[in-house]
C-alpha cells in the first residue's frame, strides 16, 4: 500500500545562480519516516514540490512506488500533502475538508462518512466533524490537515515543516503525535523542514541540503555522531571544528597539538568535537588515558537550566563545552581549563 | 505648530478637497430640485423635473440603451478579464508585458482610442452603432476587471488550491470548488465595475454611436451643447447617484469578502 | 534523461487559452485600431469609397508645421501641467492626511468618500461645474449674499473654468495613488526619524516625500496624459476658450472629417505627452 519514494539525479533551476536541486539522489524507504533537513533557500521545498508534482524537474527522474512519476500532473500521483499554512478550505467544514479527497475519487458516500470519521478518530478529533477551519486553534487545524491527507490512504504523506507553527508546548505534543499516526498508518512520510530539532526527534532517516546537494543522509544518530563536512557538523547541533595537517590516527593543530580518533581516517585534515561530548578539567586534574586533552581560556559560562554552555579560547580557536547542571569545574572567566574527551568522540571531517 | 495644530490642519485640508470635491454634485441635485428654469434663486421645491423627465421618451430610451450596453459588457468583459487574472497569476512568462498591456486602454486618451476604432471599425466594415459601441466598452472594462479580481486573487492562499489537487481534484474541479467561491466577492465587484465603466463612458461612446442610437451620456451631452434645461440636471443627478451607488456596493463586497 | 515536457505544456497551454480572449479582444479594439491610426496619418485621404489616396508626409508637416497647431500643442501641454500641478499640490497632503493622520477607524470610509465621485460619471461631473460657475448662479448668489462685492460676469467659459473642471476630474487619481505609496510606508519609519530629532516638516520632506514619489509620480502621469487630449471638460467650460488640441483632434473626426490629419495630430499630441513624461522621469528618479 505505501510507496517508496526514489528520486534520481533531480536537478531544477530556477534561472542563474545556485541551482534549487543538483543532481540530488534521495531514497525514502517504504513506511518510513524521512526528514530532509536544510536551511532556508536550501531546495527542500523545492524538492517537496517536484515530489507532489507543482514543479516539474529540469533533469533526473522522480518514482512512486517504482512507477515514473514525472508525467502525472499531481491529481494522480496519489499522495497526500500537508502544507505549511495547513490550506484548510475555509468555505467547508472539517468534515467536508476531510472528506474532500475521497469526493474527488467519486466514493460513495456512505463509505466517505466512514472513512472520514475513521480520519478524524486517527487524529484524535472525532466529534468536530461539523466545525470550520476558522473555529478551531492551530494545532487543530493541523489534525484536519493530517486527517485529510490520510483520509485519502495514500501512496505516501509529504510535510511541509509540519511543527514551524506551533508554539512550543504544542510542538512537544505534536511530535509524539505525529509519530503515533504516522506508525499506525504506516504511511511512507517525507517531511522538509529548517529544525534540526524536529529532523532529529522525528525522523527514521535524515538527510541534510545545502543549495540544492545532499551532503549527507542517514539514520539521525549516525549522521550526528559523524557528519560529513565542517557545514554539517555546525548545522546539525553545535560543534567545535578543528583544521590542521593530517597525522597517523588524527591531525596536528597549527599550534602543535594532536588531536586524535578512532576512526580509519588518513589524510583528513578536518576533525569536529560537539560541546557535550567534552569534559571540562581543571589544569591539576589527571587526563584519562589514551583522550584528547586541549587547554584554553574560559571566556564566559551560560546558564540555560538544565545545562552551562562554555565558551573557551585557545589561541585563534574558539571551542565550546556543555555542562549538565551543577558538573565541572567551578571556574571564572579567564580562568584556564582543559577540555578533554575520548578520541571515539571526534568525527574526522571530509571537507 | 505644535503636532496637533498640524494634525488639526492636516483634517482641514482634507475637509476641503471633499468640499471641493462633492460641491458641484451638491449643487447640482439641489438645482434638480428647484423650481425655476434657469437656475434662478432663491430655491422653491420642486419635483417637476423629474415629472419631466418621466415623460421625455428621448431620455429614457437612450437611458435603457445604457443599461443593456452595460449589462452586456459587465457580462463579457467579467469573463474574459476573470479569465485572465486568473491566468497572470500563475505567472507565466511575460507577465510583466501582459500586465503593461492592460494599461493603454486605460492611459491613452482616450480621444485617442475612440477615433482609432471609429476609424478601424469604418474602414473594417463594421461602422458605427451599439455594437460598435459595445466592443469599445469591453475593451475599456477589461483592464478593470482584471485589476480588481487580481487584487482578490492575491489575497488567495495558494496552497488551498494545491491542496485540493494533491487531494485528486483535477485543477478545474479545484478551481471550481476552491478558488471560485474565495473569488466570487471579487468577480461580482468587478462586474460591478464593469457596469459603472460602461454606464458612465462618455467618449467611446460619442464617437461609435450611429445617430438615433444614443447612450444616455452622449444624449446628456448633445443636450448641454443645445443649451440647458433643468431636466438634464434631473436625469445627471440620478445617474449620479446610481454610480455612486453601484460603487459603493463594489467597495463593500471587496472589503467584507475578506471577512472569513 | 529528461522528464517529459507535457505537464508543464499542458499548464502553459492552459494559461494561454485563458488569456487569449481577453488579450484578443484587446488587440482588436485597440491596438490594432491605432495601429491602422498610425497609418491613416501617413495618408492623404482615408482610403474608402474609390477615393484616390497616396503615402504622404503632408499631414505631419501640417501638424507640426502650422503655427496654428503648434500653438495648440503648447496651449494643451501647459494646460495639462497646470492641471497636473494643482492636482499634486492639492492631493497629496491630502494623501498623506488620509494615510497617516486619519485614524483606522475613519479612514476607510474617507477614502472611499474621496474616491467616489471619480468614478462616478465624468460627463455630469463636468457639467455640474458648469451649473455652478455660470454667471447669476449659486455662487453669484453665494458671494454676493455673504460679501460687499458684486459679482461681474461668471466663472464659466473661462480657461480657469477648464482648470477647475479637469482638476476636480482628475484629483482622485492622485488622492489614489498617493494614498497607495504613502501607507505602504511603515509608522515605523515615521517614528524612527522623530525619535532621531527630526521636526514633523523635515520627516515629511525627508521620509515620506521621497519615498511617496514614484506613487505620486505615476498619479501625475495618469493626470497628464488624459488632460493633454481633454475635449469634453474644454467644450462644456471653456466655450470661445475652450479650444486645445483635444477639442481640434475631436473636430477632425467628427465636423470636418479629415481623419489623417486628425490621426497625425493626435499622434503627434501621443508623442509630445511621452517625450514629457520621458524627460520628466530621470528628474522624478534624482529626486528621489
Amino acid at each position: 500500500m505505501s510507496a517508496e519514494i526514489r528520486l534520481e539525479g533531480v536537478s531544477r533551476r530556477f534561472g542563474p545562480g545556485t541551482p534549487a536541486a543538483d543532481a540530488v539522489d534521495l531514497v525514502v524507504p517504504e513506511g518510513s519516516f524521512y526528514g530532509l533537513l536544510g536551511p532556508s533557500g536550501s531546495g527542500k521545498t523545492t524538492l517537496l514540490r517536484l515530489v507532489a508534482g507543482f514543479e516539474t524537474a529540469d533533469a533526473g527522474r522522480i518514482l512512486i512506488g517504482g512507477a515514473p512519476a514525472e508525467a502525472l500532473p499531481p491529481e494522480r500521483r496519489d499522495l497526500g500533502v500537508v502544507f505549511q499554512s495547513y490550506a484548510l478550505f475555509p468555505n467547508m467544514s472539517v468534515a467536508e475538508n476531510v472528506g474532500f479527497g475521497l469526493r474527488a475519487r467519486n466514493l460513495p458516500r456512505r463509505e466517505r462518512r466512514a472513512r472520514v470519521e475513521e480520519a478524524l478518530a486517527l487524529v484524535r478529533l472525532e466529534g468536530l466533524g461539523g466545525r470550520r477551519p476558522h473555529a478551531l486553534s492551530g494545532g487543530q487545524r493541523q489534525r484536519v490537515a493530517l486527517a485529510r491527507a490520510l483520509a485519502v490512504r495514500p501512496r505516501a504523506l509529504l510535510l511541509d515543516e509540519p511543527l514551524s507553527a506551533l508554539d512550543r508546548a504544542l510542538r512537544a505534543e505534536m511530535q509524539v503525535e505525529l509519530r503515533r499516526i504516522q506508525r499506525e498508518a504506516g504511511v511512507t512520510t517525507l517531511f522538509v523542514t529548517h529544525d534540526q530539532e524536529e529532523a532529529l526527534t522525528l525522523s527514521d532517516r535524515i538527510g541534510l541540503l545545502r543549495d540544492g546537494r545532499l551532503v549527507q543522509e542517514g539514520p539521525p544518530r549516525d549522521v550526528y555522531r559523524r557528519p560529513r563536512t565542517a557545514w554539517a557538523a555546525r548545522f546539525l547541533g553545535e560543534a567545535t571544528v578543528f583544521e590542521g595537517t593530517p597525522a597517523p590516527g588524527g591531525l596536528t593543530l597549527p599550534d602543535g597539538a594532536r588531536i586524535r580518533w578512532s576512526d580509519a581516517a588518513p589524510g583528513a585534515a578536518l576533525a569536529a568535537i560537539r560541546p557535550e561530548d567534552v569534559t571540562l578539567l581543571r589544569p591539576s586534574d589527571p587526563v584519562p588515558d589514551g583522550w584528547n586533552a586541549l587547554d584554553a581560556e574560559l571566556e564566559v559560562s551560560i546558564f540555560s537550566g538544565p545545562t552551562a554552555t562554555h565558551r573557551l579560547r585557545r589561541g585563534d580557536l574558539a571551542l565550546a563545552a556543555l555542562t549538565k547542571g551543577g558538573e565541572g569545574p567551578a571556574a571564572a572567566p579567564g580562568d584556564r581549563l582543559i577540555l578533554a574527551w575520548p578520541p571515539e568522540r571526534t568525527a574526522p571531517l571530509e571537507g | 505648530m505644535s503636532g496637533r495644530g498640524w494634525r488639526n490642519a492636516g483634517r482641514l485640508w482634507l475637509g476641503l478637497v471633499l468640499l471641493f470635491l462633492y460641491l458641484p454634485i451638491a449643487v447640482m441635485a439641489a438645482m434638480s430640485l428647484n423650481a425655476s428654469p434657469f437656475y434662478q434663486l432663491p430655491f422653491e421645491f420642486s419635483w417637476r423635473w423629474y415629472d419631466d423627465l418621466a415623460g421625455n421618451r428621448q431620455l429614457q430610451r437612450a437611458a435603457w440603451t445604457s443599461i443593456w450596453i452595460a449589462l452586456a459588457t459587465a457580462a463579457i468583459a467579467t469573463a474574459l478579464g476573470t479569465a485572465a487574472a486568473v491566468a497572470l497569476h500563475r505567472g507565466p512568462r511575460g507577465r510583466r508585458v501582459l500586465e503593461a498591456l492592460l494599461f493603454p486602454p486605460i492611459a491613452v486618451p482616450w480621444l485617442i482610442t475612440g477615433t482609432a476604432m471609429l476609424v478601424f471599425f469604418f474602414l473594417v466594415g463594421i461602422g458605427r452603432g451599439n455594437g460598435a459601441v459595445l466592443v469599445g466598452h469591453v475593451a475599456l472594462a477589461i483592464p478593470y476587471v482584471v485589476l480588481v479580481v487580481s487584487a482578490r486573487l492575491r489575497a488567495l492562499d495558494p496552497a488551498l488550491e494545491e491542496a485540493a489537487r494533491s487531494l485528486g481534484a483535477s485543477r478545474w474541479t479545484a478551481f471550481r470548488r476552491v478558488t471560485l467561491p474565495f473569488l466570487a466577492p471579487g468577480v461580482i465587484a468587478g462586474a460591478l465595475f464593469a457596469f459603472a465603466v460602461s454606464f458612465d463612458q462618455f467618449v467611446i461612446s460619442y464617437f461609435l454611436q450611429a445617430p438615433g442610437q444614443t447612450t444616455l451620456p452622449v444624449e446628456i451631452y448633445a443636450a448641454i451643447r443645445k443649451g440647458f434645461t433643468p431636466e438634464i440636471n434631473a436625469v445627471s443627478t440620478l445617474v449620479i447617484g446610481v454610480s455612486m451607488a453601484l460603487l459603493l456596493l463594489v467597495a463593500r463586497l471587496v472589503r467584507f469578502g475578506d471577512l472569513r | 534523461m529528461r522528464p517529459p515536457p507535457s505537464l508543464r505544456a499542458r499548464e502553459a497551454r492552459g494559461t494561454a487559452a485563458l488569456l487569449a480572449p481577453a488579450y484578443l479582444w484587446l488587440t482588436a479594439a485597440v491596438f490594432v485600431p491605432l495601429a491602422v491610426m498610425l497609418g491613416l496619418s501617413f495618408l492623404t485621404e482615408t482610403p474608402f469609397g474609390g477615393r484616390d489616396w497616396a503615402v504622404t508626409l503632408g499631414q505631419y508637416e501640417d501638424a507640426l508645421g502650422k503655427p496654428l497647431y503648434r500653438e495648440l500643442l503648447r496651449r494643451s501641454l501647459l494646460l495639462a501641467g497646470e492641471v497636473t500641478l494643482w492636482c499634486v499640490v492639492i492631493g497629496w497632503p491630502a494623501a498623506f492626511v488620509l494615510a497617516k493622520v486619519i485614524g483606522p477607524r475613519r479612514r476607510g470610509a474617507l477614502f472611499l468618500l474621496t474616491i467616489l465621485p471619480f468614478w462616478s460619471n465624468g460627463l455630469v461631473r463636468v457639467f455640474s461645474w458648469a451649473i455652478l460657475l455660470r454667471g447669476a448662479g449659486v455662487i453669484d448668489w453665494a458671494v454676493e449674499g455673504l460679501t460687499p462685492l458684486e459679482v461681474e460676469g461668471s466663472l464659466l467659459f473661462t480657461r480657469e473654468a477648464v482648470v477647475i473642471g479637469l482638476v476636480h476630474a482628475y484629483l482622485p487619481y492622485v488622492v489614489l495613488t498617493g494614498y497607495l505609496s504613502i501607507s505602504a510606508i511603515g509608522d515605523d519609519l515615521l517614528e524612527a526619524a522623530r525619535s532621531l530629532g527630526a521636526s514633523r516638516w523635515l520627516v515629511f520632506l525627508r521620509v515620506v516625500a521621497p519615498l511617496s514619489l514614484p506613487g505620486v509620480a505615476a498619479g501625475a502621469a495618469l493626470v497628464f496624459v488624459p488632460v493633454a487630449g481633454a475635449f469634453m471638460e474644454p467644450r462644456i467650460l471653456g466655450g470661445r476658450e475652450g479650444t486645445f488640441l483635444g477639442t481640434v483632434i475631436e473636430d477632425q473626426f467628427t465636423a470636418v472629417f479629415n481623419w489623417p490629419f486628425g490621426a497625425a495630430l493626435s499622434f503627434v499630441l501621443l508623442a509630445a505627452v511621452l517625450a514629457v513624461l520621458a524627460v520628466s522621469a530621470p528628474a522624478v528618479r534624482a529626486a528621489r
